[in-house]
């Protein structure tokens, strides 16, 4: 089952996205595949922010690869903006690129080592050719740097200079530059130290309400993406398990495997203060995964009927889950 | 005192491109004035003088033929300088856009390396001595050949290198800005692949003089009459024991050169590098 549209603009849709790697095998054996991202479809609109939750693994990161055409989708449709992402071509693909920019985990590689600040903030716009007039680019890098807490004396510095804080406001600057209406932030602050992670945390806030910015937030720290986020989605084993409002996911978690999720994480919503639910055993390998539901092998509330792929069902306005008894088990542990 | 900081870090920062440039431009403007420093012709043979060790007369001996070496060691630095430079640039260049290439294209890599690797799988010498045989002799021939036999490893080191640095996210960022797979191959891969190919530059040089003195020896490269190091060295190779002169000051203009461009390379690889600075 799709979700409803509720009538506010979308910006991103992708529809039964799947990703799946080849794994090299023998001659002879049946050629092997490690289901990474696996038939997922969201819906992303239009100055909201989605957080999208998982343990390591999951297949977060590919996703949102994926849905940038960073990596090639193995199926699925993607629409960004009205456009068929799908069916544009290298060279209509890269001019999209302006309008959709992804800030990394790591802010100490994803810069270039030999290039000023100053040259990594006029990258996109030499790439999209834009700001052509004289002085131009020199005064836009010098109001970015304004707009994420650097000045212009950083201009003329090398990425190894600053603290990882600071890189990642470079970073966030360079996303900035072609003014995109998307940003995917993969982890941004999880290499970041706790006390200049709430500073990252607010720049990101503050410029989504002055530019009108969408974010997909990648984490797994809970409290970050409580205190970021409209909407959240959990993923494991390259599935959405469940999608809704942000409080609506930490005060009446549906899927099992978010429930455990919650209370593994202290005190967060109303739910963390319950006892903490302990999962056995390991994520399973996303080369072989469970049939039927994937939370299966794992589940302290498995039953006959799991043996079955549950369906993506709404259980209440805008909430999404992927269980077949999530019906009888709201409300329990 | 303010005035000693700064010489030192000027020194530190330059100090070896200054003093590798420098004794590089020497051996270059040496052997340009070589009829006018030296006083003997280098071909001129002289069986009453042969074998003889350094003197007055002759300041580092003659060989076989009485020929004097020091002629011979400061007119040979043209044709050695020139194929070393040239063999190194040339084969630097095409294994540098063969290994950008390969490294970046999965497809292109699988073919162009299974000939790579059908080059490297013939010993250097006997590729590069059939190849001069297909060219005949001459100094651009030479040339030719033992850039084809020095290509294939430069365009490995850098195949591998693009192959670590291509899934760095600074690579990925530039992707996900728009940028074209010649920028990011050229602007995002190349300079950060630069400390190998300078080390990779400076031996191919050493070994293109020497291969080039092999090839001479053996009587199809340059001329016998147009006297180079290899030349030289390959002469004397019968009266290393008896005459280590013969080999000796050749061989020191090898070194001296090699060791000249090795350090130039590594002042230029640093002060590339910002973290240098």
């Amino acid at each position: 089952m799709r979700e409803q549209t509720s009538g506010r603009p979308v910006l991103l849709q992708a529809e039964d996205v799947c990703k799946w790697f080849p794994v090299k095998g023998w001659f002879f054996q049946e050629k092997r595949y490690v289901q990474a991202v696996n038939h997922v479809s969201f819906r992303l609109y239009q100055g909201e922010t989605l957080g999208l939750v998982g343990e390591s693994g999951c297949g977060k990161t590919t996703l949102a690869r994926t849905v940038l055409r960073l990596i090639e989708p193995t199926s699925g449709a993607i629409t960004f903006d009205g456009k068929d992402l799908m069916a544009q071509n290298k060279q209509q693909l890269r001019a999209l690129r302006k309008d959709m920019q992804i800030v990394f985990q790591d802010p100490y590689s994803s810069l270039h080592p030999r290039m000023t600040v100053r040259q990594i903030i006029e990258e996109p716009m030499r790439i999209r050719g834009l700001y052509t007039g004289p002085g131009q680019r020199e005064k836009r890098v010098k109001e970015l740097l304004g707009m994420v807490g650097l000045n212009e004396t950083h201009m003329n510095r090398y990425p190894h200079e600053f603290s990882g804080g600071q890189r990642q406001r470079i970073v966030i600057a360079r996303a900035l530059a072609t003014e995109p209406k998307l940003i995917i932030c993969d982890e941004p602050v999880s290499a970041l130290d706790v006390s200049v992670r709430a500073q990252i945390l607010n720049l990101l806030r503050e410029l989504q309400e002055k530019l009108g910015l969408t974010y997909l937030f990648i984490s797994h720290d809970l409290s970050v993406v409580e205190y970021l986020c409209d909407r959240v989605a959990i993923m494991y084993l390259g599935q959405m398990v469940e999608l809704g409002d942000t409080e609506a996911i930490f005060n009446r978690p549906l899927h099992p495997y978010t429930k455990a999720l919650l209370s593994a994480a202290p005190e967060v919503g109303n739910f963390g203060r319950r006892d903490r639910i302990l999962l056995e055993g390991d994520i399973p390998s996303p080369a072989n995964p469970p049939s039927g539901c994937r939370f299966r092998t794992r589940c302290p509330h498995a039953a006959e009927c799991c043996t079955e792929t549950p369906v993506w069902t709404q259980a209440e306005e805008g909430h999404y889950v992927m269980c077949h008894r999530f019906q009888e088990l709201d409300g329990v542990n | 005192m303010q005035h000693k900081m700064k010489c030192s870090t000027f020194l530190r920062k330059y100090g070896r491109i200054l003093l590798g440039g420098g004794v590089l431009a020497l051996i270059i403007l040496i052997s340009l004035a070589a009829p006018l420093i030296t006083t003997y012709d280098p071909n001129a043979l002289n069986p009453l003088d042969q074998n003889q060790f350094p003197s007055s007369v002759h300041f580092m001996g003659t060989d076989r033929f009485g020929r004097d070496i020091f002629s011979r060691v400061l007119y040979g630095a043209r044709v050695s300088l020139l194929v070393g430079v040239l063999v190194a640039v040339i084969s630097t260049a095409g294994g540098i856009v063969l290994g950008l290439l390969m490294g970046y294209y999965k497809t292109l890599d699988k073919i162009v390396m299974r000939v790579l690797e059908g080059i490297s799988a013939f010993p250097e010498m006997l590729l590069a001595l059939t190849l001069a045989c297909i060219f005949g002799n001459g100094v651009d021939k030479v040339i030719t050949a033992l850039a084809i036999v020095g290509t294939p490893s430069v365009a490995r080191i850098v195949r591998s290198q693009v192959l670590s640095i291509k899934e760095s996210e600074h690579v990925e960022s530039a992707r996900a800005m728009g940028a074209t797979d010649l920028r990011i191959m050229f602007k995002y891969i190349l300079p950060l692949c630069v400390s190998p190919i300078i080390i990779r530059f400076t031996t191919t040089m050493a070994s293109a003089i020497l291969t080039e003195a092999s090839l001479s020896f053996l009587g199809v490269g340059v001329d016998p009459n147009i006297p180079t190091w290899g030349g030289i060295l390959s002469v004397a190779k019968d009266f290393v024991i008896t005459h280590p002169y013969m080999a000796i000051y050749p061989g020191l203009a090898i070194v001296v050169t090699v060791l000249s461009i090795s350090i130039l390379g590594d002042g230029l690889r640093d002060l590339l590098d910002p973290k240098m600075k």
